[in-house]
């Protein structure tokens, strides 16, 4: 779960996973409040999205962290890494401009399609195959970037951010009552319930994080 | 496939909740602040949907095609709602008269005022 490829990975299950909900009902628990229920082995779960305390504890925690790396030697800024591979022949900046021209290519089609007559099936479902392979193209573009800038201090801190957050806002359901589900953050980092983590991971997406929806 | 929040968004039941929270201040959700992520994305959906439906409604669609039947499909909602910005963008754009006269044209300039 520690990088940024399996976020991607993370993303697109999360759109599966929304797809998967075709009952209204279940839609509609999911977006009438800030929390989401979730049953891991039995035990029921929630997370929700952070109150201002808790966003503060994170910003906290963010800041000495930010601080600890930038005085380890072995982690390098965003901008140095992109400096070392372009010694090294790959162009950072040139991969995130073809994000963006791929962009422009499905606004271009997606223009070509609004006047087509509905009837025009065949031509319509050739541009939107097209489109499809576009947002491909795009996605693998995407996700060699965040491979490469996987190691810079800023995607460390977006990370380690992501996982404190995690850690704050999971609780359990224990007597009737909502609880936290672990008392420090060593004690959630040393946890094995991988299942756990991911299901909070896939639920918090979709309160706080910029997933693709 | 279409994406089941925005199936959800456009749907009667939420449309009709949509303009009941504009017109009457009907509670869409639990919480009436710090809303979550996908609650912003859902009231996004609803005003796309609810222009969407007015436009058609209305009959403001240009050349670009929807209808009740094409709103379904997200791909051609996609495809409209790029066509509606763009074709926006050029309208606001002012057009430069062309001078067909084949006469070499002067612009005059008002100079500055000089303190």
């Amino acid at each position: 779960m520690g990088n940024e490829k399996s976020k991607e990975i993370l993303q697109k299950d999360l759109a599966k996973k929304l797809q998967q909900l075709n009952e209204k009902e279940q839609l509609e628990s999911l977006i009438k409040d800030n929390k989401i229920e979730f049953e891991v082995k039995g035990i029921k779960y929630r997370v929700h999205k952070p109150n201002n305390f808790e966003g503060l504890q994170v910003r906290k925690a963010r800041t000495k962290k930010y601080i600890e790396l930038l005085k380890d030697d072995t982690y390098m800024l965003r901008e140095q890494l992109i400096d070392l591979y372009k010694g090294k022949g790959i162009d950072i900046e040139q991969l995130e401009e073809d994000i963006k021209e791929i962009g422009l290519q499905i606004e271009d089609i997606q223009e070509k399609v609004a006047p087509i007559p509905t009837e025009s099936k065949e031509i319509i479902s050739n541009y939107e195959q097209q489109v499809k392979d576009l947002v491909q193209k795009q996605s693998e573009i995407s996700i060699r970037l965040s491979e490469l800038l996987e190691y810079s201090v800023e995607n460390e801190i977006l990370e380690f951010s992501n996982l404190y957050l995690i850690y704050n806002v999971l609780e359990k359901l224990e007597d009737d009552k909502w609880i936290k589900c672990f008392k420090t953050y060593e004690d959630f980092l040393a946890t094995e319930n991988e299942t756990l983590i991911l299901e909070a991971t896939y639920n918090l997406s979709m309160l706080v994080f910029k997933a693709k929806i | 496939m279409n994406n089941p929040l925005r199936s959800l968004a456009r749907s009667e039941y939420a449309q009709n909740m949509y303009r009941a929270s504009k017109e009457n201040g009907i509670k869409l959700f639990v919480n009436d602040s710090n809303l979550g992520h996908l609650q912003l994305v859902y009231l996004s959906f609803l005003s796309v949907y609810d222009s969407i439906y007015t436009d058609i409604v209305s009959d403001m669609l240009d050349d670009a095609v929807m209808d009740m039947e094409r709103i379904k499909d997200d791909f051609l909602v996609d495809c409209y709602l790029t066509y509606k910005r763009k074709n926006r963008n050029k309208k606001d754009k002012p057009e430069k008269k062309k001078n067909l006269s084949g006469i070499p044209s002067i612009s005059f300039v008002q100079p500055k005022k000089r303190r």
